[in-house]
């Protein structure tokens, strides 16, 4: 497969300063790799603060990563300047959908403008333009599009406000795209027809995406692979099928137990959920970062910190337990409810 | 009345007055509450169940208006009652409610303890040691350490902050809890805390609650009933078995559920295709026929009733008239 972005070892620290005197560092991303190809999409789920929207913004360098590299199409473009990033398209080539429909388009500029704007910075002929904003709004099914080219922001739903957004990081052709929370606004009734449309403008376009999620519900159904995040660190990644039906890593099984499904006799039933909160980045857990959480960590958990190994065919998980949970011999629930 | 009855609603219309006209948030709600039986309302942004939530306590904005209908809570008529008359014998006492995004809205210069105090001290007039008392036991309740009564609410997460806010709510032992959606903020893990926290409320405090969502599968996993909103009206009501089960009587509510990205099974989601009602200028007949795909000629021109399926079950529909 064609690798389209592909980030290795990214770290991006933050320095907080604290009182006076001291200051102290904040691990947004903790050594994270992941590669993209043409035609797939790679969810990141985790929870607040897991820094998966750090990792979409410094896979497009929108952030500057403090240590690692990030490749596009092979070439390392980590530390390349602006300047060049703009001259030689890269910006072009990657775009991002932010989450909130409602405050990221202006208010006072119709569609057809707001689509228009980043064709005229770079400098498309103007009969293109026009072209090119019609196209885009059938691809994102804002149809007629002569017609919503005409309207003004408030005038749409929030659904179609995203879909707006997803036309305004399309209509400059990226190669790879971040949606980051895309549908987490959206009421349910449009929430479906998002997902189709990002599931097909991928094959249509054959870009690569990175799908920024806290509902792995939604991952299931554009992503072909998922990442779990915990504390900047990937802790499981795999084909997202065998994640989701064979979740290794406890966070990620705890996780799946926390997410409701509509069920007719789900009457009042208590679910089995994660303890506590996750701990503060600022002063992160030794070892491995989830054993304050994880009902069947052991001491080795405490001192000593998993690394990322293949226990199936394209299927990752960071637990010193591993094996044991593979193969049936500890499982979740049988420890403290 | 029922004896366990505890609230009923009939009839209620609730519009906003706009400078396009009325807009009819709830158009003609009528259900019931049982004793210590949780009601989910589930509805897109736009249905109406914030405002119904806000009229249940009369906490509705200046330009609502309550225009017919009538609201019972343990037997007696409150809408005869002014709104101060309301507050003082049925707010907090009877019947209280979590805003949506309250978890935000605490005093960040007050302890929250304090905060959860201060209804004891100026609505029931406690001394401070016995309303700090108290406050404790209802911070121990939902969850929490009672020495957090000493934190400020930059200390907490927003999980904590959220148990804080339902603790004011409960301080006042209220019979029935309106949530509105309490969870929507949070995290998938802290909300499944929250939910059971709401869900050992109800057992062990003998609570009613309406918990008001957008969230189907949510609600599935709180309530007794569930009441699906659209367009300012209830179309479905009924037992959770009978609103979600395998053949759901509602083409709204079908949609809707068809709509959910689920962990398991091979269904993809589907979307709704059109947008909800304009609730100034609603659609004549069936509010949803614009959006229906089962839409026939009487839909288009007469509104349908609800419709009694077996026993509590009710549909707005005229597939099921």
């Amino acid at each position: 497969m064609e690798e389209i972005i592909r980030l290795e070892g990214v770290k991006k620290y933050y320095l907080v300063r604290r009182g006076l005197l001291g200051s102290q560092t904040l691990k947004a991303l903790d050594g994270v790799s992941l590669t993209i190809g043409k035609k797939e999409t790679i969810a990141v789920v985790g929870e607040s603060g897991c820094g998966k929207s750090t990792l979409g913004r410094v896979s497009i360098r929108l952030l500057e990563p403090t240590d690692g590299c990030i490749y596009f199409k092979g070439e390392e473009i980590t530390r390349i300047s602006e300047r060049e990033l703009r001259q030689r398209s890269f910006r072009r080539k990657m775009q991002i959908v932010f989450q909130d429909p409602y405050s990221s388009i202006n208010p006072f500029m119709k569609i057809g403008d707001v689509l228009a704007e980043p064709l005229e910075i770079h400098g498309f002929p103007r009969h293109e333009i026009k072209a090119r904003v019609m196209q885009v709004l059938e691809d994102v099914k804002l149809s007629p599009p002569e017609e919503f080219a005409e309207r003004y922001p408030h005038e749409l739903s929030g659904g179609q406000r995203q879909r707006v957004n997803l036309a305004k990081a399309l209509i400059l052709d990226p190669e790879y795209m971040v949606a980051d929370e895309p549908v987490s606004m959206i009421d349910a009734s449009s929430r479906a027809e998002i997902l189709l449309l990002l599931r097909s403008i991928r094959d249509s376009r054959e870009m690569g995406i990175l799908y920024i999620t806290h509902d792995i519900a939604t991952a299931r159904y554009v992503s072909e692979r998922i990442a779990v995040m915990y504390l900047g660190e990937i802790v499981e990644a795999g084909v997202t099928t065998s994640v989701l039906r064979r979740p290794i890593h406890p966070y990620t099984t705890l996780l799946l137990n926390s997410v409701p499904e509509p069920d007719p006799f789900g009457r009042r039933k208590r679910r089995y959920v994660i303890k506590g909160e996750p701990p503060s980045p600022l002063n992160p857990p030794t070892g491995c970062k989830f054993h304050t959480r994880c009902p069947i960590a052991v001491e080795k958990c405490k001192t000593a910190k998993p690394i990322l190994l293949e226990y199936e065919t394209d299927h990752f998980a960071a637990c010193h337990r591993a094996e044991e949970i593979i193969n049936g011999s500890v499982t979740l629930t049988s420890s403290t409810p | 009345m029922s004896s366990t009855e505890i609230l009923r609603v009939e009839k209620l219309k609730v519009y906003y007055s706009t400078p396009k006209g009325h807009v009819r948030a709830v158009d003609d709600v009528s259900f019931s509450l049982q004793r210590g039986e949780s009601l989910a309302v589930v509805g897109e942004s736009g249905s109406g169940k914030t405002t119904l939530g806000l009229t249940l306590m009369r906490a509705l904005p200046r330009n609502a208006n309550i225009v017919s209908g009538k609201i019972f809570l343990n037997g007696e008529d409150t809408l005869s009652l002014s709104v101060g008359e309301f507050r003082k014998k049925y707010s907090w006492k009877v019947i209280s409610m979590v805003l949506q995004g309250a978890m935000n809205s605490l005093n960040p210069v007050l302890k929250v303890g304090d905060q959860v105090a201060e209804p004891l001290i100026y609505k029931m007039g406690l001394s401070r040691e016995d309303a700090k008392k108290i406050a404790e036991e209802f911070i121990e309740l939902v969850g929490m350490p009672r020495d957090f009564y000493n934190r400020y609410p930059h200390e907490l997460s927003g999980g904590m902050r959220q148990r804080i806010v339902i603790a004011m709510a409960l301080v006042m032992k209220p019979q029935i809890l309106i949530l509105d959606e309490p969870t929507s903020a949070l995290d998938v893990t802290i909300q499944a805390q929250i939910i059971n926290l709401v869900k050992d409320l109800i057992d062990n405090l003998k609570l009613s609650v309406i918990f008001v969502t957008h969230d189907v599968a949510l609600a599935s996993d709180v309530s007794d009933r569930i009441a699906v909103m659209y367009g300012g009206q209830i179309i479905e009501l009924g037992r959770l078995d009978q609103v979600l089960g395998d053949n759901p009587a509602h083409p709204y509510t079908e949609k809707l559920l068809a709509s959910l990205p689920r962990l398991r099974g091979d269904n993809v989601p589907e979307f709704i295709p059109g947008r909800p009602p304009d609730l100034v200028f609603p659609p004549p007949g069936c509010r949803f026929h614009p959006r229906c795909p089962y839409v026939f000629d009487k839909c288009r021109v007469e509104d349908p009733p609800l419709f009694r399926q077996d026993s509590d079950h009710l549909v707005k529909c005229w597939l099921r008239g």
